[in-house]
């Protein structure tokens, strides 16, 4: 079948990351990016509908890291706020598309260097994926934002504020701290865990979901 | 479709997609440029003054005071009081003082964020998104970028009311969704599997569909949506860039 054969290749683990750029993005790849967006969205719903603290809303991206490579992830990462800007009137969250960008091609790369393979390496790349984050989010906040970002975020970064922190450390640290929770512990183990369980029917299609299982 | 487009009748909703778009994006370049919090208000003003052109001021003024009034008191609170930049003191309350300097850089962020909020509300509120896309593919936008945008905008609403009937499937199953933090995000497994892998199916269906369709084909495309170009678009978007031009020597 077409997709099957340009889906799966040989050897291409050796490739420079760089070069996959156009290959990555196959048809069916191509029909994840809204699926990944669309996961994205209705985690945040489900974390809303079970009333966790947490977004939850980069699951789909890290999911698409880990079946189609970084540089589709960042797509879908980046694509998933300009939808939401565009669908649900919030224009500010095109802005922090950088960060889903950010994350989408760091969980990509690690994915590519079949990082995912072991189970403890989870965590540690969750935690990598929460730093990077947190450092993408601090300097948009303060450029765009001055600061904020209008949710409960501030509760914390009022709370550092108030304990004496400067601007910066406080910004950071009420950033990783909730970023820790949210990245860190589910939104990298869930996209393992379905893709550790994923059938060979659908291993086959993806470029890279042979790199984790 | 899951869309925030009115449907009215107006001279802003028959403009070009393409004057609204570069419209839209040299006012939020110019927003992160200028400092001038007189002219950032100018820029918020002329996306009011098309408010009321485009005959959708209610729902503007609504979305806009709905999103941006959370924006303000945070951005108030966090200058105001707790910016340590700042020092000229206007008045005490107990320990919390209010700053002159802060509150000048909170009114300033608020009013960068203003004028561009309101002009993609202008740029959403109007345009049909197949337009939108249909006329940035035109100017360039690759077929995968609009396919992508396009099906994401039908797909969420597909998307929830999958989720919903899996949550109520799994509850009717014995699932408990209430409880401790444990049980709550114990709960998410359940209900996130299903909806991914049912959607990986999906996947697989769409793409075979677009590989008959000839997606990757090289040829020339044609467009169901045509969009002409009128002479009240000329027109307009002179009157436009003499408004921009304007605000930028003023």
């Amino acid at each position: 079948m077409a997709i099957k054969s340009k889906s799966v290749e040989k050897n291409d683990k050796k490739e420079s990351i760089f070069k996959n750029i156009g290959k990555d993005f196959t048809t069916i790849a191509i029909v994840l990016i809204p699926i990944a967006i669309g996961i994205n969205q209705v985690g945040r719903l489900i974390s809303t509908a079970l009333g966790l603290p947490i977004f939850l809303d980069t699951i789909g991206t890290i999911f698409a890291a880990m079946l189609a490579g970084p540089w589709v992830a960042g797509a879908a990462g980046f694509l998933t706020n300009v939808v939401t800007a565009i669908a649900y009137g919030r224009p500010t969250s095109v802005f922090f598309g950088l960060v889903q960008l950010g994350l989408g091609l760091v969980a990509g790369y690690c994915t590519y260097k079949g990082w995912f393979k072991i189970w403890w390496h989870v965590p540690i790349i969750g935690v990598v994926l929460a730093a990077t984050a947190t450092l993408i989010t601090s300097p948009i906040s303060v450029l765009v934002m001055g600061g904020i970002s209008g949710t409960g975020i501030d509760l914390v970064f009022a709370f550092f504020q108030a304990t004496g922190a400067k601007f910066w450390t406080s910004i950071i640290a009420s950033r990783f701290l909730t970023d820790l929770l949210d990245k860190a512990i589910i939104a990298t183990y869930l996209p393992w865990l379905t893709i550790k369980g994923l059938p060979e029917k659908y291993v086959k299609l993806f470029r890279y979901a042979k790199l984790i299982k | 479709m899951l869309t925030n487009y009115i449907k009215k009748d107006s001279l802003i909703h028959k403009l070009n997609p393409a004057v609204k778009i570069f419209l839209a994006l040299i006012i939020i370049f110019l927003s992160f440029l200028i400092r001038e919090t007189y002219k950032l208000s100018l820029f918020s003003a002329l996306s009011f003054i098309l408010a009321f052109a485009a005959k959708i001021p209610k729902e503007f003024f609504k979305t806009l005071g709905f999103i941006m009034t959370p924006l303000l008191i945070t951005l108030v609170i966090f200058h105001g009081i707790l910016n340590p930049a700042a020092t000229q003191v206007i008045a005490t309350f107990y320990f919390l003082s209010i700053k002159l300097d802060g509150l000048i850089i909170g009114f300033n962020y608020f009013a960068k964020l203003l004028s561009f909020v309101s002009i993609s509300y202008i740029l959403i509120f109007t345009t049909n998104p197949a337009d939108l896309v249909a006329s940035l593919s035109k100017l360039g936008l690759p077929k995968q970028a609009a396919f992508v945008t396009l099906a994401t905008i039908q797909f969420i609403p597909l998307m929830e009311e999958k989720a919903k009937k899996i949550m109520d499937a799994q509850q009717a199953r014995g699932l408990r969704i209430i409880g401790g933090i444990i049980q709550r995000i114990k709960a998410y497994i359940p209900l996130l599997m299903p909806l991914i892998l049912s959607m990986l199916d999906e996947a697989y269906e769409r793409s075979i569909s677009l590989e008959l369709r000839a997606f990757f084909s090289k040829n020339k495309r044609t467009f169901f949506r045509e969009e002409l170009w009128r002479k009240t678009d000329t027109i307009t978007s002179i009157i436009l860039a003499v408004i921009v031009g304007g605000i930028i020597i003023v």
